[in-house]
């Protein structure tokens, strides 16, 4: 039961106990069954959160009063005005190592506070002496300048803001050759953080945050750092890569009440749905495999040779997982977790043929099963939100298809008509069959 | 971790944060302290910045010059460009090299798209001044640039590092030029 539900039961307990309806050993040993409740972290998350906006805002706020660009001051007023923000945030963060090591509030605000005043001191001495800047240069010192702060000050806020940071750079410097493959060193440099952040409490809010920000991350990172030398490459990878994910969360958190809870799955799930959507159009399997090898002018070999080995073992990892879900009985995770093997088919074909067709109508099967299956699971567990998922997931399929081939808007119309009629009926059926369910409860 | 090791990592942390605003300081002073002027013709484009506030991108005409030499062979590279200085006392770019030039002034810039990408192609103003110092070139130069107005940017360079002291429109400082207009009502 999750916390939430338990604290409703102990509420309810000293009344069934008086009106006689438990005896008070049934209500002693309810309450040993679920153990104390942890102690209320709502108001301790909300301090947590407040201190790290309000250290956003200040430090968004200096960057703008300067970025003004007070012409009538001196350069040397400008210089010290530059540098007085990143000073003070330091000294806020050595006070509260001193002071208030105990608060995380205190630690996430002052450690955010100083992320931002680097930023800003390296920004505003750039204005002032008008330098043209480097952007992937600067984000990377940046970067590696407030890292520290994520371990001296076991702070999650910069280590999120560490993540779109080096996420963002990757982006930057995906044109320039192979150092985009630095991504996943500077990834490393996070792990320790997010490594202890788990092993302290992995259904905890902080891991959980963190395990948001890190799947996010990699999932924008990882095509930026594909050299693409063989072309279209980055359908198996992200097709592995989101049933890693996807198969993660199934085997270690399969547990965790909510979607909020389970950023794995969330994300992984979503992930396979929108990809092999994605993979049912024509043009993502044109021009692709060893007929267009190294077709872009500006590939490195040693990119290729990292392309490579982030397919072979994210497929490697895809495989193993799967097969570990399956010796644990989790089958219904064979479903979503096939995906890489029709993506290496698919790419395979397109690759051997020079034609998507095959692959195309692989992923339309594919997708067409998966919301057939969405809608029939819904209706058998009485869930709407799936029933709903998978009605719209059928009605964006057939809509491609529609803009792929030549249909009559008659017939469009049609199918568009019969298509909302499928919806509201599949809707009031489904809300009326719970309020027939609930009736004879009550 | 003790709390006297956090607190020497976090003041060595700290030093280091410092340290690299005020290397970019330091070495700026000392290109503006005893580099030599160029005058480098420009004219102004603005736009927008969202961490260093609104500045004046300068369109410099050496940037392109570079094209006259074989600067495709650079692309993407960096290269050393060899400062001359015309008749009018302008400064342009006449050679391209891997290393140093032995003799005389250059700057260290980037090749792309067959351009010089320079340490100095930016001039940050106020918000209101950047659009206005824009239109305002444009307005003495007219639609199709017929017009006259002297517009440049004045750059010290030392050891290969430019650094952007003034622009200068119509001989005079920017700001002083703006200053001087007929205020609008």
């Amino acid at each position: 039961m999750n916390k939430r539900g338990v604290r409703w039961l102990y509420a309810e307990l000293p009344g069934l106990v008086s009106k006689g309806v438990l005896s008070r050993e049934s209500a002693a040993s309810l309450r040993e069954h679920y153990g104390e409740l942890p102690s209320s972290v709502g108001r301790g998350a909300a301090v947590i959160v407040l201190a790290v906006f309000g250290a956003l805002l200040i430090g968004l706020g200096v960057i703008l009063v300067f970025a003004h660009n007070w012409q009538d001051l001196s350069r040397p007023t400008r210089v010290v005005l530059s540098l007085a923000p990143l000073i003070l945030a330091q000294c806020l963060g050595g006070w509260v190592l001193l002071r208030a090591s105990g608060s995380t509030a205190w630690k996430e605000g002052s450690a955010t506070a100083i992320m931002l005043a680097v930023a800003a001191a390296i920004s505003l001495v750039a204005q002032t002496y008008n330098i043209s800047g480097d952007l992937p240069a600067f984000i990377l010192t940046w970067m590696l300048l407030s890292l520290p702060l994520v371990y001296l000050f076991n702070a999650s806020t910069p280590a999120a803001l560490y993540l779109a940071g080096i996420a963002a750079w990757t982006g930057n410097v995906m044109h320039e050759g192979s150092q985009k493959l630095c991504f996943w060193a500077l990834l490393i440099l996070f792990i320790p953080h997010y490594a202890t952040a788990m092993i302290r409490d992995a259904g905890g809010f902080r891991a959980t945050a963190l395990s948001w920000a890190l799947l996010a991350c990699m999932s924008v990172a990882t095509g930026l750092s594909i050299e693409g030398v063989m072309p279209g490459i980055w359908i198996v990878v992200y097709a592995s890569l989101m049933t890693s994910i996807y198969l993660v969360g199934t085997l270690w958190f399969d547990d965790a009440p909510s979607a909020w809870r389970r950023p794995f799955q969330t994300i992984g799930q979503r992930g396979i749905v929108v990809l092999s959507f994605i993979l049912t159009f024509r043009e993502p399997w044109r021009h692709i495999g060893w007929h267009y090898y190294g077709a872009r002018g500006y590939q490195t070999t040693f990119g290729a040779a990292a392309d490579y080995a982030m397919t072979i073992s994210l497929t490697i990892l895809a495989v193993s997982l799967l097969l570990r879900c399956v010796r644990n009985g989790k089958t219904t995770s064979l479903f979503l977790g096939v995906m890489p093997a029709l993506a290496i088919v698919g790419y395979a074909a397109s690759s051997a043929f020079e034609d998507g067709s095959l692959a195309m109508i692989l992923f339309n099967v594919y997708v067409l099963i998966m919301s057939v299956a969405a809608i029939v699971g819904g209706i058998q567990h009485e869930r709407l939100g799936l029933l709903n998922s998978g009605m719209l997931l059928l009605a964006a399929l057939i809509t491609a298809r529609f803009f792929d081939s030549d249909v009559s808007m008659l017939t469009r119309g049609v199918v568009f008509i019969l298509l909302g009629i499928g919806f509201l009926g599949a809707n009031i059926w489904m809300l009326r069959r719970k309020a027939a369910a609930k009736e004879p409860e009550q | 971790m003790k709390k006297p090791w956090l607190m020497a990592l976090f003041l060595v942390l700290a030093v280091g944060q410092i340290a690299a605003p005020v290397s970019m300081i330091v070495q700026r002073e000392q290109v503006l302290k005893d580099g030599r002027l160029y005058k480098f013709p420009s004219q102004p484009i603005d736009p927008v910045d969202v961490f260093r506030g609104r500045y004046v991108a300068l369109s410099l005409r050496a940037a392109q010059e570079v094209y006259s030499t074989p600067a495709w062979n650079w692309e993407d590279r960096t290269a050393y460009a060899r400062i001359k200085v015309d008749e009018a006392g302008f400064a342009h770019f006449d050679n391209l090299t891997s290393a140093p030039p032995p003799s005389g002034d250059y700057v260290k810039a980037r090749v792309h798209y067959g351009s010089l990408v320079l340490p100095f192609s930016r001039y940050y103003m106020n918000e209101k001044l950047a659009p206005k110092a824009e239109s305002e070139y444009w307005k003495h130069m007219g639609r199709r640039g017929s017009g006259q107005i002297e517009s440049y940017a004045a750059v010290r360079v030392l050891r290969g590092n430019a650094v952007l002291e003034d622009l200068y429109i119509g001989g005079k400082p920017v700001a002083e030029f703006l200053d001087e207009l007929p205020k609008s009502p």
